[in-house]
């Protein structure tokens, strides 16, 4: 199958929507296939990224850290990178930079970069499909 | 590149962004190059009510200036030759009274929005 | 010809804009255009079998639009039967639709 480019820009920020990980399942069935992806964050879509999320244990369940497996959205965005690398094809992923400072989300994953409204429509120029996944 | 940016939600975090966010980045997108344009349906069609006037925001000592001015963006955009359009129904439903709202907005019946669609390269609803 | 990737990840019980896509989703398809409707998270909740909206679905599918639901938002919410009309899919299959030559997709 021949490598084709995604462009996907999501809003929605973690733990609120069911939109987070929707985007990130398909992010991850377009890399899957061997598709170029490009995110753009804009506004709570950059917290999915923060380096500082941490798992917690459930005591409501009385389930320890380790039986919990709470997922943090940056291991989950860590691991659609080495899911990239892996199959040596592309994952482009831009916090919005004003949506980061105002948020102070500015400490993050590897793999991430600071752009803007102008690099999400470079990216589009060059894909073949793009999706908008917007909050409410 | 023709881009039909559809806003529905409205006054989402506008009083802390002082903007509507999707309206802001459209501008963005224009300074990026793009034939934009923008299609109000839903709520949103209320940012074409003239005179919207934030009360007066402030917590503590914290007063808030500059307060959110959707029309007046809407205003400004249009002035930018971004073609703004709105559904007519969703205005009829809302009882806003055509004098109290801003010039330059092409209102579309719901059955034409598809066929709005086409004029477009990428329809995005935010 | 355009063909429309439209993703409904919103249901009528909750959306009262609901029922104003899926004119636009008809709309679409009687100007001439490819048209599939792809349902998503809470958006399938109206494609379980024995819904009120099961003849909606038939109506769509007698259109000529492609009616798909996501097998993973269905397994989630434990819809086992779905109306005939919808097809059960996968994210897979969301990505080749959306990669289509000439497709536009759009988020509802």
């Amino acid at each position: 199958m021949s490598s084709k480019t995604l462009s996907i820009a999501i809003m929605d920020a973690p733990y609120e929507s069911a939109n987070s990980t929707t985007a990130l399942r398909i992010i991850h069935s377009a890399l899957n296939q061997g598709h170029n992806v490009n995110v753009f964050a804009y506004e709570g879509a950059v917290n999915l990224t923060m380096k500082e999320q941490a798992p917690h244990a459930n005591s409501i369940k009385g389930t320890t850290l380790a039986q919990e497996n709470h997922p943090t959205t940056k291991d989950w965005i860590s691991a659609l990178f080495k899911l990239a690398q892996e199959k040596e094809i592309t994952l482009n992923w831009i916090n919005c930079g004003l949506c980061v400072d105002e948020r102070g989300a500015g400490n993050w994953i590897d793999g991430v970069q600071r752009g803007g409204p102008a690099d999400f429509i470079k990216s589009v120029k060059k894909s073949d499909g793009v999706l908008v996944i917007p909050t409410r | 590149m023709k881009v039909l940016n559809i806003v529905e939600t409205a006054y989402r975090a506008t009083l802390e962004e002082q903007d509507d966010t999707i309206l802001w980045l459209s501008q963005s997108f224009q300074d990026a190059g793009v034939d934009i344009s923008i299609l109000l349906r839903g709520n949103a069609v209320n940012y074409l009510v003239k005179e919207q006037k934030p009360f007066n925001l402030h917590f503590g000592t914290w007063k808030q200036t500059q307060p959110p001015e959707l029309d007046r963006d809407l205003e400004i955009m249009i002035d930018k030759d971004i073609s703004v359009y709105a559904v007519a129904e969703d205005i009829q439903e809302r009882a806003l009274l055509q004098e109290r709202l801003i010039d330059g907005v092409s209102l579309i019946e719901k059955s034409q929005v598809a066929q709005l669609f086409e004029q477009f390269e990428y329809v995005w609803h935010w | 010809m355009t063909h429309y990737l439209i993703l409904e990840s919103r249901d009528p019980y909750d959306s009262a804009d609901w029922v104003n896509i899926q004119q636009i989703v008809i709309d679409l398809k009687k100007n001439g255009n490819d048209v599939s409707l792809f349902l998503l998270q809470n958006g399938v909740l109206p494609a379980r079998k024995g819904t009120e909206f099961e003849k909606h679905f038939a109506d769509l599918k007698t259109l000529g639009i492609n009616i798909f639901a996501d097998f993973f938002a269905l397994q989630e919410r434990g819809i086992q039967d779905l109306a005939k009309s919808v097809e059960k899919t996968n994210f897979d299959r969301l990505i080749q639709l959306c990669l289509t030559t000439n497709t536009k997709t759009i988020w509802h």
